[in-house]
């Protein structure tokens, strides 16, 4: 088991057993929480898959939102004559769509990723407002209901509340990809370096549109589960605003290096619960939501000052290669 | 319009090199200078009118510093961007007929490995993956096959035996990783391999280890282009040749800011 995914397993225990001893800090009913931090666990991945590859994506967030706000639009404007299924494919190939133009964006035009993100969040959250503004919008036909008319009917959407199936099915995929398959050490490899993946006969520019791809694809699944298990059906215009920096906490607290070349889809899934659950302990204790994110910056800086001491002097071993373990059953 | 005369042009001289004895690779008419210098009065320039590398043949580049040897192979690997019109061929089919980078980036040759002491590999892999990454250069193989060729290898070497899957590559020294960048030729097999002063910093039974083992990829069939400034690579070079191979010695040289390859058969 790799260390990180050791240390926070570890750390997640010390939090339940202090959940369980301490009435200040009770996670009440586990399954309540799980299903409040599950969702985030693709956004994290995510993230994690995007950083891995060298690239940065500030713009999941407002990704995540207008997931949201597309199907709320279905929802209102159709009634009951379409299925929701058909709204549930038009966000998730808006957002695909969305996490496509980032690759030309960054990958094809070579516009530095942290600005073209920043770009596209912008843009992201102002087709989040439009939408509202059309939702909003007064239909003698309709009347709206919850908030402003922000919520989608959940008869249709059962499938989506196997939260716990759809998580376990999502990490399960991507660490058989990353430990044992070739995709998954070439897509390691690019993140560590381009060029010498170019060299390796590594077809760059398919990796970055592969994770590319995939992460808009759990974007979209992140705010699905959101929206069905933790808002159950309501939603808000900026319900996932600022939550990138989320992702990225967890994906590098998970074990992704923020230069790329290293990802752990265990240990990112982990590390999101963990930063979860430290959020829901710190709200638990009445500490000023202001603290919040103190503790979680505090944590990335811990992390990457342990990575940085960690680099290893040339003469050190490395673990056995998963890769091998897999493929050619083990060690000669 | 002029793409289009382009196209035809590259028909016409695919089916007409059909007809001619096939090279592995051929170049013809290739001018190439370095995007920066294209602005300048008089910028250096390599020239190739024609070179050609036979199947299974030896191929000595030899010329001064700075005269466009590295640049040459960068090109043959698809690692350079092609300005001027040129036309290359890989086993008699024409592969690149106009200039400019994508066309070149997506044509680049296949089965080539492209061993340089500058090049890079991933110190943070083991050398096991290491290997396995550039299994897109090589021929088809399966893994369990280059397994074997690898531990073939790793055994006449008498060095990091049953330690490869388990060693960084960042923990060999520079000669360590020499060897492990034709490793990586070895065991997935190539048509061509392009040699660019990987040898320097092997002591000499390490670098005749090395040539033995290129000698045995010449044998199945492998081409071999050298460029060194070492005397012993090039009289190491001499035993790589089985009867029936092709040596060809190609010489680069500058003059008023322009290189010029000619080759010779020996």
């Amino acid at each position: 088991m790799p260390y990180r995914a050791f240390l926070l397993i570890v750390l997640l225990a010390v939090l339940l057993a202090a959940s369980t001893s301490s009435p200040h800090v009770a996670i009440l009913v586990l399954s309540n929480w799980l299903r409040s931090a599950l969702p985030l666990v693709p956004l994290a991945l995510a993230a994690g898959l995007i950083i891995s590859c060298g690239q940065i994506d500030i713009a999941s967030g407002a990704a995540f939102s207008f997931v949201g706000m597309i199907l709320i639009a279905w929802s209102r404007y159709s009634g009951a004559r379409n299925p929701i299924a058909i709204g549930i494919l038009i966000a998730w190939s808006a957002v695909i769509v969305f996490y496509a133009l980032m690759y030309t964006l960054v990958v094809r035009a070579r516009i530095p990723a942290l600005l073209c993100t920043l770009g596209l969040a912008l843009c992201g959250q102002s087709i989040s407002l439009i939408l509202q503004a059309f939702i909003n919008r007064p239909i003698a036909s309709v009347s709206p209901s919850g908030v402003g008319g922000m919520t989608v009917p959940l008869m249709d959407l059962g499938i989506f509340t196997w939260n716990t199936t759809w998580i376990l099915v999502v990490v399960g995929i991507f660490a058989v990809w990353r430990y044992a398959s070739y995709a998954g050490l070439d897509h390691i490899a690019v993140g560590m370096d381009p060029v010498a993946a170019e060299i390796s006969g590594i077809k760059t520019q398919a990796i970055y549109l592969r994770a590319f791809l995939i992460s808009g694809f759990l974007v979209g699944l992140s705010a699905i589960l959101f929206l069905v298990n933790v808002q159950l059906g309501g939603w808000a215009t900026n319900m996932g605003w600022g939550k990138e920096l989320f992702a990225i906490a967890a994906a590098v607290i998970g074990g992704c290096r923020i230069t790329g070349g290293r990802l752990h889809p265990i240990s990112v899934a982990l590390a999101t619960i963990l930063v979860f659950g430290i959020t829901d302990i710190t709200n638990s204790l009445n500490i000023p939501l202001e603290f919040n994110y103190l503790f979680l910056g505090a944590g990335v800086i811990v992390v990457a000052l342990i990575d940085a001491v960690r680099i290893r002097p040339r003469s050190t071993y490395s673990r056995k290669s998963r890769l091998s373990q897999f493929q050619l059953g083990g060690r000669r | 319009m002029l793409t289009f005369l382009r196209f035809l042009h590259s028909i016409h001289r695919y089916y007409k090199g059909a007809e001619m004895p096939q090279d592995l690779i051929e170049i013809q008419n290739l001018g190439f200078s370095y995007r920066q210098e294209l602005a300048d009065a008089s910028p250096w320039r390599l020239v190739v009118d024609r070179f050609a590398i036979p199947h299974q043949s030896i191929c000595r580049i030899i010329g001064g510093n700075m005269v466009g040897k590295t640049t040459l192979l960068r090109i043959l690997a698809g690692l350079e961007d092609i300005p001027i019109m040129h036309e290359t061929r890989l086993s008699g089919q024409l592969l690149i007929s106009c200039n400019g980078k994508p066309e070149y980036r997506q044509l680049r040759l296949r089965n080539t490995f492209f061993l340089s002491h500058s090049d890079r590999m991933f110190p943070e892999l083991t050398i096991w993956e290491n290997v396995i990454v550039a299994r897109n250069c090589g021929l088809k193989k399966t893994a369990r096959e280059a397994h074997d060729r690898f531990n073939h290898y790793i055994d006449k070497l008498k060095i990091l035996q049953d330690k490869a899957d388990r060693i960084r590559l960042g923990a060999l020294s520079s000669g360590g990783q020499a060897l492990i960048r034709l490793a990586r030729a070895y065991t997935w097999g190539a048509e061509l391999i392009m040699i660019d002063e990987v040898t320097a910093h092997l002591d000499d039974n390490s670098a005749k280890a090395f040539f033995d083992h290129l000698k045995t990829l010449v044998q199945n069939g492998c081409s071999v282009v050298l460029v060194s400034h070492d005397r012993r690579d090039h009289e190491l070079a001499e035993c790589l040749s089985i009867p029936g191979t092709p040596i060809i010695t190609a010489s680069i040289v500058l003059k008023d800011n322009v290189s010029c390859l000619t080759e010779h058969f020996s």
